[in-house]
């Protein structure tokens, strides 16, 4: 069997576990097996022997890491991140849809007309995509795009409570959350509530990705398949091993999930 | 004799694709029913849905219900839309945006990359690597490739014969990318591609004909016609004024950020004066009243709605799209430009016709599949 070595910085983590199954499956299907590496740091050079080609998972190494890979010439696949410079390949979930369909649910059949967005880490692809879409959303719907519409969550519940909580205290007026995880959608929800605010009577909340977890808070959500992603991540490394040479990006579909946080689903 | 031989190919392959157009519409679902609509003879049906079967497009069912003399049920067919996959790739603005469909239009795979440059060897091979992007994705066999390009296509021997934002001329792409994979690939132009789409996959059928007026680059036209029989499209961009200056130089983004720049020093706009303007900001600009932003507005609507004048006079569609970047400016937009038409159209010809705006980014590459699809099996994924 031939190996393909999957970069991580978390490999329990909800997102990492879905892709590396994702890729799991697809690889044993093809007589390729994937060995996890596990890394805390970003500017370490992982052990490469025998390697036919690599999958870096969301910003697992840093971009200097990534340039001396592609230098060594080893087939390369990006998952939900992209190199600033290199053409290295790479596997998405269409942000920029995700972040407009649930702009225009909440602004066209919710009546929301002040949103704010909890974004995650400013330095993840992913998070930049979602974020640069909801700028661009605020004027499609001519939404004033003052500093406060965007709060730090960085892809946490903890560090998305005390944002929330920073916000309310400034009174700054808003009647839904926009979170670029669904894990801060549903810290959110509990943050407002605990706080006596109304969910969704006056604040509607969505968030971006979908679970368990999150059908099990009614969060209203735009779903992508992850384990899709890590699937299309390994045909897509498997056909550069084989000598296909690839640029650009997959990109993977969300779909509107509608749920009790945004106010506007009828219960069967 | 070699011209006997590609007779009987091709007579074949037009039956062949006779019997998969009459399942896949659902006018026939067994052999009985095929032979009836087709006129060809039992025996000759038997062997071209064998055929059809052994290459996986069509699949035996379950029986239907007897005829009225009572005879034998029939064994029903289907048609199997997972059978292969089919790639379109168009050119959106700065970057290659590409789709794998199945036979039924659906897609299953997106891939996208970025291009700088104009020659055609700095942009093929960033062409491949998307086309490459999603070969890796197929699960089915390849059966052909679609291309939409933002230029003027000879259909008859699929040329491109001239895409005036590259400059290229006389291309041979169709066969070019024919060669590479080794299937058939067919080169469209991206607005007629963009009106096969919006006819084919719009959530309610547009009744009449369809027109799509697509401003990004560069301008181009695509027509369907109402029963869709007639298609076609090509780039408009390149033709002048009465003032010699093409609608391109008028319309075209370039020229739009440089008329921002000075609208927005002229009347002191914030919306115009942006480093990374986008159609969005001129958008919000109207929206909030900004003399700047409206004046170009204005100006934007001037040369489109010539466009759209020429288009109802000449071809007299009941509906008429704007898509392609511009779409972004939205309704408010086209409201504009309907309002002005009432000064060069008659009121009844405007009355019947209904305008649309669609901004989705990938409805040439969607289109370029449906167009393979067309060319190669003879179905057309519509409604």
């Amino acid at each position: 069997m031939r190996a393909i070595k999957a970069i991580t910085n978390d490999k329990t983590g909800i997102f990492q576990e879905a892709v590396l199954d994702g890729l799991h499956t697809t690889a044993q299907q093809t007589d390729f097996q994937v060995e996890v590496l596990t890394t805390d740091n970003v500017n370490a050079d992982p052990p490469l022997d025998d390697t036919k080609g690599v999958v870096v998972i969301a910003n697992a190494v840093s971009n200097d890491v990534l340039s001396r890979i592609y230098k060594m010439e080893i087939p390369i696949t990006l998952v939900s991140h992209r190199h600033p410079e290199l053409p290295i390949p790479a596997v998405m979930s269409d942000n920029a849809q995700g972040i407009r369909t649930l702009m225009a649910h909440l602004i066209r059949q919710c009546g929301r007309s002040s949103p704010v967005f909890i974004r995650g880490i400013p330095e993840q692809q992913d998070s930049q995509e979602r974020e640069r879409a909801f700028r661009q959303e605020l004027l499609r719907h001519n939404i004033a795009s003052e500093a406060s519409r965007i709060i730090d969550g960085r892809f946490s519940s903890e560090a998305a409570v005390v944002a929330i909580q920073k916000l309310l205290a400034a009174g700054f007026p808003f009647d839904c959350l926009i979170a670029a995880d669904y894990v801060m959608g549903i810290a959110a929800q509990d943050t407002l509530q605990s706080a006596g605010i109304s969910v969704p009577g006056e604040v509607s909340i969505v968030g971006y990705g979908d679970d368990r977890a999150a059908k099990k808070a009614g969060l209203t959500t735009v779903s992508a398949n992850i384990r899709e992603l890590g699937q299309r991540a390994a045909r897509q490394i498997i056909s550069q091993i084989n000598g296909l040479h690839i640029s650009g990006t997959t990109t993977i579909n969300v779909e509107l999930i509608i749920r009790d946080s945004c106010g506007c689903h009828e219960p069967l | 004799m070699p011209t006997q031989k590609a007779t009987r190919s091709q007579v074949r392959l037009y039956n062949q694709q006779l019997v998969l157009r009459l399942v896949y519409s659902g006018e026939a679902d067994n052999r009985a029913a095929l032979a009836q609509k087709s006129g060809l003879t039992k025996p000759a049906i038997s062997n071209l849905v064998a055929e059809l079967i052994e290459e996986g497009l069509l699949e035996e069912g379950g029986f239907g219900e007897s005829t009225e003399s009572g005879g034998k049920r029939p064994r029903l067919l289907k048609f199997v839309s997972e059978a292969r996959q089919v790639i379109g790739v168009s050119i959106n603005y700065d970057q290659f945006i590409g789709v794998m469909t199945n036979l039924d239009g659906q897609i299953i795979a997106q891939h996208r990359s970025e291009f700088t440059g104009t020659e055609f060897d700095d942009v093929y091979p960033v062409l491949l690597d998307v086309i490459n992007g999603l070969v890796a994705q197929l699960s089915a066999p390849l059966l052909c490739i679609g291309m939409g390009v933002p230029g003027v296509v000879d259909n008859n021997d699929r040329m491109v014969a001239y895409v005036p934002r590259f400059g290229w001329r006389n291309l041979p792409l169709s066969q070019i990318l024919g060669d590479h994979y080794g299937v058939s690939s067919y080169v469209a132009n991206d607005s007629h591609l963009a009106s096969m789409a919006l006819f084919a996959f719009a959530d309610e059928p547009p009744r009449g004909g369809l027109a799509t007026v697509i401003v990004s680059q560069t301008v181009g036209v695509g027509i369907v016609s109402g029963n869709a029989s007639v298609q076609y499209g090509s780039e408009i961009g390149y033709l002048r004024g009465r003032d010699m200056s093409t609608l391109d130089e008028r319309l075209g983004w370039n020229r739009v950020r440089q008329r921002a720049g000075e609208l927005g020093v002229e009347y002191g706009s914030v919306y115009l004066q942006q480093e990374k303007l986008s159609y969005l900001h001129i958008r919000q600009g109207v929206e909030n009243g900004d003399a700047g932003t409206i004046h170009l507005q204005n100006e934007l609507a001037e040369n489109v709605v010539e466009i759209f004048a020429w288009i109802i006079a000449l071809v007299r569609p009941q509906n008429i799209a704007l898509s392609g970047k511009i779409a972004d400016l939205g309704d408010q937009f086209l409201d504009v430009i309907v309002d002005k038409l009432s000064g060069l159209v008659m009121p009844r010809l405007i009355e019947e016709t209904s305008f649309l705006v669609d901004d989705s980014p990938d409805l040439m590459s969607v289109g370029a599949a449906a167009n393979a699809i067309q060319q190669e099996l003879g179905l057309a994924t519509a409604n």
